[in-house]
């Protein structure tokens, strides 16, 4: 995405209308891929990513294996149609250093020792990007590991956070990201109020940091809010009509008798 | 198990009687690499880097027509350690080089604008390769000061006719910033500094922070299989601002 | 019974489903003391209150919370978690259906469907006393064998053994096979086996369900059973799922209620005969006394 000299902020607002600390409006969905083990697809304004997880499943290679606990594998891609240069297919060191950063804000949630010898596969697509890309597959992993029964201590919520035209803000889309004089990635897990992910570009005094640190604190939480709901959500029961149309006939043909 | 470093860290001890947040003996030295036009090596304790930058030619990218480009590197050469194999670079390797590359390029270390030759044509491009030739701990510290120093160390070579007179220099490298990288780590309820390859490899989490010397931040990387609290962030973040400091002077200009 | 429940329903009534039974013996308490909402991972459950804990769930202090996402079940002695999903993790004593995937020289590889693999040694797998310098064994299970058996040892890191010396213990012939999540099953198999015995009756199928997500079975109308099992599966979370089975079993054709004098009858019925095999029942003959289920 380009930079522009144009500004980022008119009239008090951002370009796509919203206040400061405001989120882009997310989509959250789960069991998106039907053959995996649990998959998730998320959508934070026109970021979206996809992901599927497997596991814990048999390790191979078995040098691989850790005979006391199981591994993670995170695999974070972006498809070549996802920006609007095309991205060559393939790993990007950007996509290597990012998948490093991402699996780490797993390893300290998933109850790894639980299942020695196997591994945990999380594959992360992201097919349109607009700024925030790896914290939007983080929410998406996030529920994806919930819906594949992987045992963890607490969902993960991811959010970035960052400085623009002199202005702290939450939620960077593209044309933010690209001109951001900052821009923060933060992943935590929110019940516990513990941070697993911080990345962070730019210029910052220690003072903005630490609000931006807030910022995304109070933002994660809300995202978490999102994720329960929209898991629970997808579990609600689904009323079986005939039953309630043939019970409700019984009750009346019983009160009829008398 | 938990090894012996271990034991000594929860304990605030450090393998080689060091305090928690004093730093190794460190050595600086520059224009090591006859054929770089810019290089430096930096030895901490018993971690050892070079770089060497090379100065080439390239294109700009269209949405910065005047910017000339940087473009880092590291390389895990296998001789540093039994824990480095052959091969490109791995997730460790790529991960290092972004740092450093972030740490010097958010920091505007480096006017970019002065390494454009013609607009929207042909631009300087800054090589920094980073050799890692021996690991014991702190690589991500020990490579971004010879990078830094690599960078003061570079001259841009005379164009004749668009060809490089390797050899032949015009002018300086304008560095006209000085980030330090400085990568705090936490284990148990312990924070340290610098790091052995013994005492890395019981940590629980790392960050590294790029600090410019006005005391802006430039860069955060969190690494480590485990999480921290939003104090345990702003502590580690207040503890490389004060050491990036003392670091700096070793900076020569 | 299970009856569909009258009365408001709110609007966001997150499973409020049937208590999950496991192998029915515990299916009472649960129908008691089961909540009715599900909890996802980080989950705050309850109080500990010096209770047992079960696996899926974890504790920091006095509270416990939710490892996986799922039903809790609060009762005076225990707290667990029935997960909605999840790979099956050996336990001991588990009855599986596994396949032969490897024939070694002192016993077999068996994929358990499950990320660890079981192993079943010759001696636990044959009562005759074999040789295994001379035999191959083979000739009593081959690579790709069913087989319904026992988890026998499970060690910390999940190497597992299975054994053939349980009751009920048989190699499984003709059939099919089917997988389901494993933590499906305790609802397949209802409270007392109550699911799963209506649906061989009102199928006619003889059917095996393996703790491990894998089920078999065998008969003219498998494939209406095949079906149900996949409606309970994808509808576990829901209530009045009994009745929803029953009515889509109906009454099949061509499926004689088994009274008490065909039960007796050990020939197996026309219609289990497969394209024109006769289907005979290898059976292991029953250890004595030696090995009783406490044993294991």
């Amino acid at each position: 995405m380009a930079k522009t000299n144009d500004k980022l902020i008119v009239g008090g607002k951002r370009l796509d209308g919203r206040g400061f600390d405001e989120l882009r409006p997310i989509t959250m969905r789960i069991r998106a891929v039907e053959k995996a083990d649990g998959s998730a697809q998320v959508s934070f304004g026109d970021t979206e990513a996809i992901v599927s997880v497997y596991g814990p499943r048999k390790l191979y290679p078995r040098f691989l294996q850790e005979s006391e606990r199981g591994i993670l594998r995170y695999r974070y891609s972006m498809a070549p149609f996802s920006c609007t240069d095309r991205i060559p297919p393939g790993n990007s060191r950007r996509g290597i250093e990012i998948s490093k950063a991402s699996r780490l804000a797993f390893e300290p949630v998933a109850f790894l020792d639980d299942f020695p010898t196997t591994v945990v596969d999380v594959f992360t697509e992201i097919l349109q990007a607009d700024g925030s890309t790896r914290v939007t597959g983080i929410n998406a992993a996030s529920m994806a590991m919930a819906v594949a029964g992987v045992p963890m201590r607490d969902l993960v919520a991811a959010c970035s956070v960052g400085k623009i035209d002199g202005q702290l803000v939450a939620d960077l889309n593209g044309i933010e990201d690209n001109n951001s004089e900052a821009d923060v990635a933060v992943a935590m897990m929110p019940t516990k109020d513990r941070v697993t992910l911080l990345q962070m570009d730019g210029v910052l005094t220690k003072d903005e940091l630490f609000t931006l640190l807030q910022m995304a604190r109070e933002n994660c939480r809300k995202i978490y809010e999102l994720q329960k709901a929209a898991i629970k959500d997808s579990f609600k029961q689904q009323p079986d009509v005939t039953a309630v149309a043939e019970a409700a006939e019984e009750e009346a043909a019983k009160e009829s008798q008398g | 198990m938990k090894t012996y470093a271990y034991d000594l860290l929860v304990n605030d001890k450090r393998i080689d009687e060091r305090a928690m947040e004093e730093y190794r003996d460190i050595e600086l030295k520059r224009g090591i690499i006859k054929n770089a036009e810019g290089s430096a090596a930096c030895r901490m304790g018993n971690t050892k880097v070079i770089v060497g930058v090379k100065m080439g030619i390239g294109t700009p990218f269209s949405d910065t027509p005047d910017d000339g480009n940087l473009i880092v590197n590291a390389e895990f050469t296998p001789l540093a350690s039994p824990e480095f194999e052959a091969g490109p670079p791995g997730e460790d390797a790529t991960e290092l080089a972004r740092v450093v590359d972030r740490g010097i390029r958010e920091s505007e270390a480096v006017d970019f604008k002065k390494l454009c030759i013609t607009s929207g044509e042909k631009v300087w491009m800054m090589n920094v390769d980073i050799h890692i030739i021996n690991h014991d701990g702190n690589l991500i510290d020990c490579a971004f000061l010879a990078a830094l120093s690599a960078l003061m160390d570079t001259k841009i070579p005379k164009l004749q006719d668009d060809k490089i007179m390797r050899g032949d220099y015009e002018s300086e490298l304008a560095v006209q910033h000085k980030p330090i990288e400085v990568t705090v780590c936490k284990v148990a309820d312990k924070f340290l500094l610098d790091p052995a390859k013994e005492e890395e490899d019981v940590v629980d989490t790392k960050l590294t922070v790029a600090v410019r010397e006005d005391d802006n931040i430039c860069a955060l990387q969190k690494q480590g299989a485990k999480d921290v609290s939003i104090d345990d962030i702003k502590r580690m973040v207040e503890t490389a601002m004060a050491k990036s400091a003392e670091l700096r002077k070793l900076l020569k200009e | 019974m299970d009856r569909f429940e009258r009365g408001p329903r709110e609007e966001y009534d997150y499973g409020r489903s049937e208590p999950q039974p496991s192998d029915g013996g515990e299916a009472a308490e649960l129908h008691e003391h089961a909540h009715r909402t599900i909890v996802i991972p980080g989950e705050y459950i309850d109080d500990k209150k010096g209770r047992k804990l079960g696996n899926d769930v974890y504790e920091e202090g006095e509270r416990v919370f939710a490892k996986v996402l799922g039903i809790p079940v609060i009762s005076e002695n225990e707290i667990k978690i029935i997960p909605m999903s999840g790979v099956y993790i050996p336990g001991i004593s588990d009855n599986v259906i596994g396949v032969i995937t490897e024939v070694g020289i002192s016993g077999w590889t068996v994929d358990i469907n499950s990320p660890y693999i079981a192993f079943l040694p010759v001696a636990d797998g044959v009562d005759e006393f074999v040789d295994t310098n001379r035999t191959d064994i083979s000739r009593f299970f081959d690579v790709g064998d069913a087989l319904f058996c026992k988890i026998s040892k499970v060690t910390k890191n999940k190497t597992t053994r299975v054994s053939m010396r349980a009751m009920g213990a048989r190699k499984l012939l003709g059939g099919v096979l089917m997988r389901v999540k494993p933590v499906k099953i305790p609802r397949i198999i209802g409270k007392g086996g109550s699911m799963i015995n209506m649906i061989k009756q009102r199928t006619g199928c003889v059917i095996y369900v393996g703790k491990n997500g894998v089920i078999w079975l065998r008969g003219d109308n498998k494939a209406k059973a095949i079906e149900a099992i996949l409606t309970i599966e994808r509808e576990s979370h829901t209530t009045g799922l009994t009745d929803k089975i029953a009515r889509m079993l109906g009454d099949l054709p061509g499926v004689v209620q088994p009274t008490a004098a065909a039960a007796a009858e050990t020939k197996p019925a026309e219609s289990e005969v497969e394209s024109g095999v006769e289907v005979e029942e290898e059976k292991i003959e029953r250890p004595k006394p030696a090995w009783e289920p406490a044993n294991f």
